[in-house]
């Protein structure tokens, strides 16, 4: 049975209330529902930010110092890169329902990985790695075993609620989305591009360092294309 | 007339002849050849006006201004990235201009399962019509990004080393005009050369009338008697969440004509409560997964135009004896991204992302795209708000054919010289010491896949009928003249319309349908489109100049390559 984006949202929200529930912990999952069903605003919270560059750090390859560097090796990190900045900014430009997708996903990686039976978790081991502490609190290497073991591993862990058929591919995907969106913002900046070799745009570069087919100078000459004299 | 929604301050109450929701592929040439045959027409767009002075050549940008749901559009299910423009031009804004016409088995084929009636000798005229009002050309090799021509040199060597004659590729035919390379079509021709909408149909249309609102969501379909005689809707600045702002209602007097998404046409008729039972059914996508490979020596693949050459010698599916699925169903081009695209999409994180990208200058992309079942239960329909979303699963052969094309396509790029490929999900293949020992890498690594969407990180953005044309009722939404079948007066063109995937880049097959449209449309009023003149406008009057003459294939690469300039 395919799940709305609704029900995405409610079963997801039980199956953190009932993880929370098992654990016998006040339950900051189980807190969850409320907070992303009402969630209005067009700002990213703090403590929703803050995880979005713990994930960002982690994906990136950063070590998650504090304070961050402003460099590593050459590569600014994502605080320095205004990682956190964009991403807040596509939040507040999005439909509120997507934002309370966003909302959602955050807070479930935050607390999933004290929040027993831990989603990404694929062995007891990486239940005492995780020691109770949220997913901002891990270092990096845990910070990425618990998303890749998300990723990859889910369809080992126990889950049983019923009607929540293909919940497997559903937090893979959730998972996938989130290394995706860590990574996107960061590498959407131009100061994340000269150590790869990437030149960026054309439009922006002031000399044609590069051989094109035909000089893309000039080119971008604004033309009445409308009748009524619009310009495109 | 075009207005965008800043410049809208009242309510709007029009009457017209025809009234279009949708100005992409579907939209823009039916505005086009409808108000040059002098009928009244208004297009409504929930896309912003966004020209070559907005496109900045960087996707972190450009996905927010263009892209429906501004990129983050998935599957319910957050397995499949749905691509979509919801821009003024739609579609045309952010496609690779490439203009194939429609497979002749594939027309064949509709005529034979959904008793569309077409004639290829009919059609003909329509696709010349748009080959010559969009400058449609093959395109030379000397605009192709690195990664074409390798690909194309695989190809050719996984040919002779298989004896499969369907290793093989045509350089696409795409809408441009002077046409300089730079690579960020995908983005929005940011020097006007695209033909996308926005710079041919477009301004054509309003030149000779029609008035177009931008930033204009509508929501309502209005009926009288049983019958669509307009919509109503509102301006919305900005398009995801902003406010609602002045009411827009526009009546016609013949036709009202959805030619939105594949998505958001079908979202429209639900929403008003059509009850046709295939509305919203049987969407197909195309989905798409990634090869990303190493070469030895610097590509930077972000130079020149992707998907310049197609390989689409397996589009056709091979059976056995018994009928049980062999190969084939699919077509593959290479591609060119930046670090922001190419970074989520190779599937890696961590140090093993940071080690991929500092590979940058020498990697490069293609990708698969499966042509669907056109009979799966991939549904598009309402949620609480009345909003579309997708429930698509791979499902049967679908997971098969991707399995198939990822094999043929990493074959390809190892015939081209490369030394290590990335598949999803984060899987390496390393070129083995013979090229038996590299398939079998090949075949390994492809076989540790399942056909689960998150697992192969699949995309879409061949977004494709849901509603559909056909004879039936039992099996359409619309008649093959594209009136819906349960209301008079209501049209469908775009996507949506297309019965089923088209085998091959579809936009081309869109604008075809839309120029059906037109020709019924406009035989009340005693016109043939054919014979029709087109305006020519003073738009892009930059044409093709320069670029080596003759043969462009793999001798003047060699000169090239040898003088490190094409790379």
């Amino acid at each position: 049975m395919p799940l709305s984006r609704r029900d995405f949202l409610t079963q997801s929200a039980s199956l953190g209330a009932a993880l929370a529930a098992l654990a016998g912990i006040p339950g900051p999952i189980a807190e969850l529902l409320g907070d992303t069903a009402l969630a209005a605003g067009t700002e990213l919270s703090a403590d929703r930010l803050r995880t979005y560059v713990a994930l960002c750090e982690a994906v990136c390859s950063f070590d998650g110092r504090t304070p961050p560097p402003s460099r590593v090796a050459g590569r600014p990190h994502p605080t320095a890169a205004d990682a956190g900045k964009r991403f807040a900014a596509e939040y507040a430009a999005q439909s509120p329902a997507m934002r309370q997708t966003f909302d959602l996903l955050l807070t479930v990686v935050e607390q999933a990985p004290r929040t027993p039976p831990p989603v990404g978790a694929a062995s007891l081991g990486d239940l005492v790695g995780y020691g109770g502490r949220s997913f901002s609190q891990l270092d990096v290497p845990l910070r990425l075993r618990f998303l890749r073991s998300w990723a990859a591993d889910f369809d080992t862990a126990p889950v049983g609620i019923d009607g929540f058929e293909d919940v497997g591919a559903l937090h893979r995907g959730i998972a996938a989305g989130m290394i995706q969106l860590g990574c996107f913002f960061y590498y959407e900046d131009p100061r994340s591009w000269p150590p790869l070799g990437y030149g960026g745009p054309w439009l922006h570069r002031r000399h044609e360092s590069e051989e094109l087919p035909f000089s893309h100078h000039g080119h971008a000459v604004e033309r009445v294309l409308y009748g009524d004299g619009v310009v495109a | 007339m075009i207005r965008t929604g800043r410049q809208i301050a009242n309510d709007v109450s029009l009457t017209c002849d025809v009234v279009i929701v949708g100005s992409g592929a579907g939209g823009g040439p039916l505005a086009g050849e409808l108000a040059m045959a002098g009928l009244d027409v208004v297009v409504l767009e929930k896309g912003a006006f966004t020209t070559a002075k907005d496109f900045t050549q960087d996707w972190g940008t450009m996905y927010g201004r263009i892209e429906g749901r501004r990129g983050l559009g998935t599957s319910r299910d957050n397995g499949i990235n749905l691509s979509f423009a919801e821009t003024l031009g739609g579609t045309t804004v952010h496609y690779w201009a490439n203009s194939y016409r429609t497979p002749a088995d594939r027309i064949e084929r509709w005529n034979r399962e959904f008793g569309l009636g077409f004639d290829p000798a009919g059609l003909a005229p329509l696709f010349r019509r748009l080959e010559n009002n969009l400058s449609v050309h093959r395109t030379h090799d000397y605009l192709a990004n690195a990664t074409n021509r390798l690909m194309r040199r695989g190809a050719h060597a996984m040919r002779e080393r298989s004896g499969d004659a369907r290793y093989r590729g045509t350089n696409a035919p795409q809408a441009t005009k002077g046409c300089i390379g730079c690579g960020f079509r995908e983005v929005g021709c940011a020097y006007n050369h695209k033909q996308s909408q926005l710079i041919s149909y477009l301004p054509i249309a309003s030149r000779s009338g029609a008035k177009i609102f931008a930033d204009c969501d509508v929501r309502e379909l209005i009926v009288s008697n049983g019958r669509a005689v307009g919509v109503r809707g509102f301006v919305r600045t900005p398009r995801d969440g902003g406010p609602t702002g002045p009411k827009v209602e526009v009546r016609a007097r013949q036709a009202v004509v959805v030619a939105g998404s594949a998505l958001t046409t079908p979202e429209l008729l639900l929403r008003n409560g059509l009850s046709n039972a295939n509305i919203g059914r049987f969407l197909t996508i195309a989905p798409t997964a990634y090869v990303w490979g190493v070469f030895p020596e610097a590509l930077n693949f972000r130079k020149g135009s992707g998907e310049a050459w197609s390989f689409d010698g397996f589009s056709a599916v091979r059976r056995d004896a018994a009928g049980n699925y062999v190969d084939g169903g699919w077509y593959a081009n290479p591609d060119n991204r930046d670090p922001s695209t190419t970074a989520p999409l190779i599937g890696f994180a961590g140090d093993e992302l940071r080690e991929r990208l500092a590979q940058f200058p020498r990697l490069t992309a293609a990708f698969t795209e499966v042509d669907d079942d056109p009979h799966a239960e991939n549904v598009v329909t309402l949620d609480a708000d009345g909003n579309w979303q997708v429930d698509y699963q791979l499902r049967g052969e679908d997971g098969l054919k991707a399995l198939d094309s990822l094999r043929k396509v990493c074959r390809v790029l190892f015939a081209a010289g490369f030394e290590r490929l990335y598949i999803p999900w984060r899987r390496t293949i390393e070129r083995g010491p013979t090229d038996a020992a590299t398939e079998a890498n090949v075949d390994r690594a492809v076989a540790g896949i399942t056909s689960r969407p998150s697992d192969l990180s699949l995309s879409g953005a061949h977004l494709l009928s849901t509603a559909r044309w056909g004879d039936s009722a039992s099996t359409s939404v619309c008649g093959p003249d594209g009136q819906a079948h349960e209301m008079p007066g209501l049209y469908v063109a775009g996507g949506a319309a297309v019965p089923t995937g088209a085998a091959t880049d579809p936009s081309f097959t869109i604008m075809c349908f839309s120029l059906v449209l037109a020709r019924e449309l406009l035989k009340p009023h005693g016109k043939d489109l054919v014979k029709l003149r087109w305006k020519r406008s003073r738009m892009n009057h930059t044409s093709i100049v320069g670029g080596p003459r003759g043969a462009l294939g793999y001798d003047g690469e060699q000169r090239r390559l040898a003088a490190g300039k094409v790379l």
